[in-house]
């Protein structure tokens, strides 16, 4: 009778149960594996007939079938090494009792029978306890993880002897612990907004961004401080919860990027090349794996040089923007994966950089500052809520010893707002300022006469186009909500105002 | 019925049975087929069956082991 062992397939980030079928049959010596497996799984082979001879055990000598079911999914990775291994020791009697039966079993073998770290474990973890299974056998390096998850037993160990005599009755294991809830807030940050010199204008468009989730463009000579801003951004974000972190972990989990940690604490910031193609940014590959959006999930997604990106790759964040995810077709089926980011960005005004500064001269002709912007297509400018301008520091900003205003205090502020922004929204499924649609916009940013007055003017003479109008109805919303405030003021919609994109600028 | 014997006095140098190769597969059926066209005998059913021994001290069989239908013709 063939053994049968419990394990997981993976796919993007959905665990998908898979069992493990074992025969042992007379014939010539064979060991073949079906169930559609990838190169990976059909390397098990060697690695599993290794490991079972250097742990000490016998290899049967006979014709030996591995079934991985079901037999129309895809099987990838390495962490069938371990299922297979013990099914087949079950399968020859190697391994006696049956406490192997309602485990499941996830591991990557050496060839010295060590049991190795699998990518994945976590949203594997999370699924199969939703179907109601709560053992887990995997190796030792991937147990802290596993154990994230609450109200499931994870054992945790080095090598196929072990497991053996585990699963033999002969040694008792004592289940991982989960880590405590302390260790999940992150460590203090190395950055803080009061380093930055001068840019006040700067960092309050960020604290507004920040506040309600609006995605920013800024444009200012090279060495203005847009990147030493920008990395400052995760600062005064506010904490993620655990389910948050949950999120980025499983993502960073399927991608092989945990560190021993084996969680991702505090929002990720990503940085990427304006080289990244578009599979880079987004996910892809024959067997997709998330792409930088998707490992900047709940944080924030620098791109630094922003004229410099490729257009299809630009063009491909308009999805995620939208929706908060990015869905990957290929011919075999659809992987979905969350991306929602803070979306940042910076530029320079023209190629050489200089066209706003008061100092230094412009270099370029008219044609290459066209050719230039160009590049940026409407849609794409239309992405961003605000358009900042980041001038170069005088001399008096720059040699200045005052002390700025701390991300701490920044962060209060934030937090706040956030707070009322979830009362806000909370039957209505959204999370921020910047999602409102047109409808709602009325709902929530209703105005005084004097506001609407303003307003009317202020279309006219500016030219507003009714996005640009839900734009600023939507930061003035965020502005008064760092104050603290439930109606929009006059000053609320003249701040909104400043932060239009104008491209009479160049 | 064709009875092929493999035999080891250690497993020093593998199993008997890891000593079926294609090859000697091949040659067996071939070695078959010949009989089989002398003695005017095909068409008939036949089988290939193979037994292993591993010897063990002072001549006495440590293993035996019979494999029947190992090798498929046609």
């Amino acid at each position: 009778m063939p053994s049968r062992i419990l394990s997981y397939a993976l796919d993007g980030l959905n665990a998908i149960p898979a069992q493990v079928e074992v025969d042992i049959s007379s014939g010539l010596p064979s060991f073949s594996i079906v169930g559609l497996p990838d190169t990976a799984v059909q390397e098990s082979k060697e690695r599993v007939r290794s490991a079972i001879k250097n742990s000490g055990f016998s290899f049967p000598l006979s014709r030996i079938t591995v079934n991985l079911a079901p037999g129309d999914v895809r099987k990838e990775g390495p962490h069938y090494d371990l299922p297979i291994a013990v099914g087949l020791l079950v399968a020859s009697g190697q391994i006696k009792s049956e406490l192997y039966k309602d485990k499941v079993f996830l591991g990557e073998l050496s060839l010295s029978g060590e049991l190795k770290a699998v990518k994945g474990v976590l949203p594997i973890v999370r699924r199969a306890k939703k179907s109601g299974l709560s053992e887990f056998v995997v190796p030792k390096e991937s147990a802290v993880e596993a154990a994230l998850i609450e109200g499931v037993k994870v054992y945790g160990l080095e090598n196929l002897a072990q497991i053996v005599s585990f699963l033999n009755g002969d040694m008792v294991v004592c289940p991982e612990p989960s880590p405590p809830v302390s260790s999940f807030s992150s460590a203090p940050k190395a950055l803080d907004f009061g380093e930055i010199k001068g840019q006040e204008m700067a960092k309050r468009a960020l604290e507004v961004a920040v506040a309600g989730g609006h995605h920013i463009l800024m444009i200012g000579s090279p060495g203005a401080g847009k990147t030493m801003l920008a990395r400052r951004i995760v600062t005064i974000m506010p904490e993620m919860t655990f389910d948050e972190m949950l999120e980025v972990t499983e993502i960073y989990s399927i991608s092989g990027l945990l560190n021993e940690t084996k969680l991702v604490p505090s929002r990720p910031f990503r940085s990427p090349h304006h080289s990244i193609s578009y599979a880079g940014l987004v996910g892809g590959g024959s067997n997709p794996t998330p792409g930088e959006v998707s490992l900047a999930h709940n944080g924030v997604l620098f791109l630094d040089e922003f004229p410099e990106f490729k257009r299809d790759a630009l063009e491909a964040l308009r999805q995620p923007l939208e929706e908060g995810s990015v869905c990957i077709t290929r011919v075999h089926g659809t992987v979905n994966f969350p991306a929602n980011f803070m979306l940042v960005a910076a530029m320079n005004p023209c190629p050489c950089g200089y066209k706003l500064d008061p100092a230094k001269m412009c270099r370029c002709s008219p044609g290459e500052i066209r050719r230039y912007w160009n590049k940026i297509s409407g849609p794409i400018w239309d992405r961003f809520d605000i358009h900042l301008l980041v001038p170069p520091l005088s001399v008096e900003e720059l040699t200045s010893t005052e002390i700025k205003e701390q991300s701490a205090t920044m962060r209060e502020r934030v937090e706040r707002s956030r707070k009322i922004q979830m009362e806000r929204f909370q039957a209505f499924g959204l999370r921020t300022n910047s999602q409102l649609s047109t409808r709602l916009l009325k709902k929530f940013c209703s105005l005084g006469t004097a506001e609407k007055q303003f307003m009317r003017q202020a279309a006219e003479k500016l030219n507003l186009t009714a996005r640009s109008y839900d734009r600023t109805l939507k930061l003035s919303r965020t502005i008064a909500d760092l104050e603290g405030g439930e109606n929009i003021k006059l000053s609320h919609l003249a701040e909104a105002l400043q932060y239009r994109g104008n491209e009479e600028w160049v | 019925m064709f009875v092929e014997v493999k035999s080891r006095s250690s497993l020093n140098f593998g199993h008997p049975v890891e000593a079926i190769t294609e090859f000697k597969k091949e040659k067996l059926l071939k070695t078959a087929y010949l009989y089989l066209t002398q003695k005017d005998l095909i068409g008939k059913p036949f089988r290939f069956d193979l037994v292993t021994i591993v010897w063990g001290k002072e001549g006495k069989i440590r293993e035996i082991s019979h494999l029947k239908n190992f090798l498929e013709g046609n």
